[in-house]
């Protein structure tokens, strides 16, 4: 069979002596307009060996040890939760995913309202709560933590870094002969990024297997991209899925998900939605309100809209729309944030805090009734909120 | 993490005229508010990136900021970005100030610009107050600074007049610094008058 | 020579050289104004050395280096441990575990002195008000610190430093003869003395060079008696 990668496997040879058994999967996979192969269906011999720990000396054994001093770093940072049972469940799913690598794996969530996950090569993974947020089942969670894991079995930060060196010593002699300029620059630059999107296409590829081969619906992978992309073209414009965002070294967004749902054919799986829900339901509102703090209101419609569209019931949901409408205070915001918090406390598991938008929103209009029967409502519930004083003057003034 | 913070501090203080001159006695703020100094304070002034607020510091950047803010005019946002918008693509939203914008609003407007780094905000009381002489609101607030880890506390007050908006924020790391110094910004905040 | 003798030869001409500089007035810069020395029965404390070292590779790529950072802690350990004379008869470390419960601290730590060498040393752009004396202080903050140690003063360092690998150096050349100047390595750092019981930051000093070599020892107790050149005496 034609192996059009055959370079990079030599490559990647040179960096990685336990690579060989992935030999199949290049070989098969490096034709993207193919069907996908029967050849790429999970096998026990299809990841690598654990890798032993890098020798000191090595390229690779510098990072492994920078990221070691990271991660102790890391664990002290006030921004990872402390919440176990959460960090077991996500620990747990990388574990899953890896296999014989599980025990080299270890999960720190990361409190960030930002869609975002990475691996290092000494086997630290970050979760962003942004992006816990964002996936709507285990499956997807899976697609995104299966490909970092994908980086991490290709070691494609040494890789990376090997190549940043060769890159910049070259274009440092272009510009000793007066080649360097505009021109010189960009293409030594263009290649920089085109080496990567390679790496991140090949980490789609042993992702999807990681994922199917516990059992996940492929297909999910796709639309973690597909709801992305929704949000990247707010402030990256109508073509953001088709350019690379800035500073990223992803494939374009369309081109990804395309080539996902290729990769992941008709084989059938499971999707994890309650389980996931589950694991993250007590922190789920606490994310919610920090992706409005972000003030970036159109995403965040976006992704509430895509959330509600799910689960028409979903009160943190609804509240949190609600309180983007009543933030943003657009034209037609008014009528929008008044019909979602309306709604919100006519569910059971309602936000306290929706009274208190209610009674903001009322006020604005002069409602002085409503204001002061939602306020009162919110300061009955929520005796202690850090804005009671503010809450009882404006039922004061009220009442007047 | 650390060396980042220096290094763009560095980037952003050291080149091209930032100076950093002591304040005291009578201060004007943009013209339009007057503040009485006691304690000295230090007040920097970025060249290559102008905010719409007067920056003041008693220990460094790094550690404990006071900024001011007098007559920002309506839609003007409270800090502005220092980044570019390639072309084609739209800049984020930055906290915005409105005229006829209620107290808790206004609350929002300092929670999103101390979020804006990734750090963590939380908002532990709001209540009414009179600042510059217009009724208007303060808040406490906590930061946790995404750069180093450091944990901050915060206070801030704001009010309205003529549409314009008036505003002082400090924040200071939580442990020694910001109980030890916030009294040192609510003298200054107390002596605030609108001239105009 | 054995070993172990040539680096005691080593060790004692450092202990003359410091003890040499301590002789002389302190530079004003580096001290707290009104501290001159640590009480005699005071106690030091060592926190972990924060050190990074890094290759620069031909086109200028920091890439780090887990064998020299390595070396170099246990260089710089051995030469700290030479300085024991110097720092006095009681100085404790502190486990890089033990950080993890006093992360605040050495975070809020991280802060003061990133401060303090931007406005007082180096000083890249003063503050008027500290009118130019090194006047910073975490204040009872440190009382943790000093609980869990008993010690009456700790002594931070950090260190990042780069070495020219020998490509980057053979471009270095090359780019020289072209009357271009590429940057070899560099050592920034800085080591600071903080009073547990006050919390005041009462000895500061930076390291800012193209010079020093952390990964040989010989040179590495050369780098830990510039960065603790002028250190405070016990009296």
């Amino acid at each position: 069979m034609k192996t059009p990668g055959l370079t990079r496997r030599s490559a990647l040879r040179w960096g990685c002596g336990h690579c060989l058994g992935m030999a199949g999967l290049f070989g098969a996979a490096s034709a993207l307009a193919q069907p996908a192969d029967a050849s790429l269906a999970p096998t026990s011999n299809a990841l690598p060996d654990r890798f032993g720990r890098p020798s000191l000396d090595s390229d690779e054994g510098g990072l492994w040890a920078m990221m070691d001093r990271e991660e102790t770093r890391l664990r002290r940072s006030p921004f990872v939760l402390r919440d176990k049972a959460l960090t077991q469940y996500v620990q747990d799913l990388a574990c899953r995913l890896g296999g014989d690598h599980c025990p080299d794996i270890r999960v720190h969530v990361v409190r960030t309202p930002l869609f975002n996950a990475n691996m290092a090569p000494n086997g630290m993974m970050q979760v962003w709560t942004g992006l816990l947020l964002r996936v709507e089942n285990e499956a997807q969670l899976a697609a995104v933590l299966g490909h970092e894991i994908g980086h991490y079995l290709e070691r494609h930060s040494t890789e990376r870094l090997r190549d940043a060196k060769s890159r910049m010593a070259f274009a440092q002699f272009m510009g000793l002969f007066g080649a360097v300029g505009a021109l010189g620059q960009l293409g030594v630059l263009a290649g920089s990024f085109a080496f990567s999107r390679d790496h991140e296409t090949r980490a789609d590829r042993l992702g999807m297997q990681l994922m199917q081969r516990s059992g996940y619906d492929g297909r999910q992978a796709a639309q973690v991209w597909e709801n992305l992309l929704g949000e990247l073209k707010v402030t990256g414009g109508e073509d953001a899925g088709k350019r690379s965002p800035m500073m990223a070294t992803h494939p374009p967004v369309e081109t990804r998900r395309a080539d996902l749902l290729q990769l992941a054919g008709t084989t059938p799986g499971r999707l994890g939605e309650d389980e996931f829900l589950k694991a993250t339901s007590t922190h789920r509102l606490d994310w919610m309100l920090d992706e409005v703090k972000r003030g970036q209101y159109e995403e965040s419609l976006l992704l509430f809209d895509r959330m509600l569209a799910k689960r028409a019931n979903d009160a943190q949901a609804l509240f949190s729309r609600g309180e983007v409408y009543r933030l943003r205070a657009g034209p037609d915001d008014f009528a929008k944030s008044l019909a979602d918090l309306n709604e919100t406390v006519r569910l059971e598991s309602a936000p306290l805090q929706a009274h208190r938008s209610l009674g903001l929103l009322h006020k604005q209009r002069s409602d002085a009734v409503a204001a002061t029967q939602a306020f009162e409502k919110y300061l009955s519930v929520a005796p202690d909120a850090p804005d009671a004083t503010l809450i009882k003057t404006y039922i004061s003034g009220l009442t007047l | 993490m650390k060396k980042i913070i220096l290094a763009a501090l560095i980037t952003v203080l050291a080149g091209c005229g930032t100076t950093i001159v002591k304040v005291e006695g009578d201060q004007l703020v943009n013209n339009r508010m007057r503040v009485r100094v006691t304690d000295a304070w230090n007040k920097v002034s970025l060249v290559n990136n102008k905010q719409p607020y007067d920056i003041w510091t008693q220990e460094g950047m790094a550690l404990d900021q006071l900024r001011l803010w007098a007559a920002l005019p309506s839609g003007q946002s409270l800090v502005v970005s220092t980044q570019s918008t390639p072309s084609g693509q739209t800049a984020p939203r930055l906290p915005t100030f409105m005229a006829g914008m209620q107290p808790d609003q206004l609350v929002n407007l300092f929670e999103v610009m101390y979020s804006v780094d990734g750090s963590l905000v939380t908002m532990n009381k709001v209540e009414p107050t009179v600042f510059a002489g217009e009724k208007g609101v303060r808040l406490e607030f906590a930061v946790m600074r995404k750069s180093d880890g450091v944990q901050l506390n915060g206070v801030a007050w704001a009010a309205i007049r003529k549409g314009e908006l008036y505003a002082a924020s400090f924040v200071a790391p939580r442990l020694s610094f910001f109980p030890r110094l916030v009294s040192k910004a609510e003298s200054v905040v107390k002596t605030a008058q609108i001239q105009g | 020579m054995s070993l172990n003798v040539r680096f005691l030869l080593r060790a004692c001409a450092l202990l003359a050289v410091l003890i040499g500089v301590n002789a002389y007035a302190q530079s004003s810069k580096n001290l707290a104004p009104g501290f001159t020395n640590r009480p005699v029965n005071s106690k030091l404390v060592v926190v972990p050395v924060d050190m990074e070292l890094f290759s620069i590779s031909a086109g200028g790529v920091p890439e780090p280096r887990a064998d020299w950072t390595e070396a170099a802690g246990k260089h710089f350990r051995a030469s700290l441990k030479a300085m024991q004379p110097v720092f006095g008869t009681t100085t404790l470390s502190l486990a890089e575990a033990d950080l993890d419960e006093l992360s605040e601290i050495n975070a809020l730590h991280g802060a003061v002195a990133q401060s303090v060498s931007l406005h007082h040393l180096p000083g890249f752009i003063k503050l008027p008000t500290k009118n130019d004396q090194l006047d910073w202080s975490l204040g009872d903050s440190v009382k943790p610190l000093k609980d869990k140690t008993g010690a009456d003063y700790a002594l931070f360092i950090w260190i990042r430093d780069s070495y020219a690998s020998p490509e980057r150096k053979a471009a270095m050349v090359a780019m020289a003869l072209f009357g271009v100047g590429l940057q070899g390595g560099s050592q920034i750092g800085y080591a600071s003395l903080v009073d547990l019981n006050s919390g005041r930051v009462v000895w500061f000093n930076t390291l800012r060079r193209v010079s020093g070599d952390l990964r040989e020892e010989a040179s590495a107790m050369e780098t830990v008696a510039t960065l603790l050149n002028s250190f405070p005496t016990v009296q």
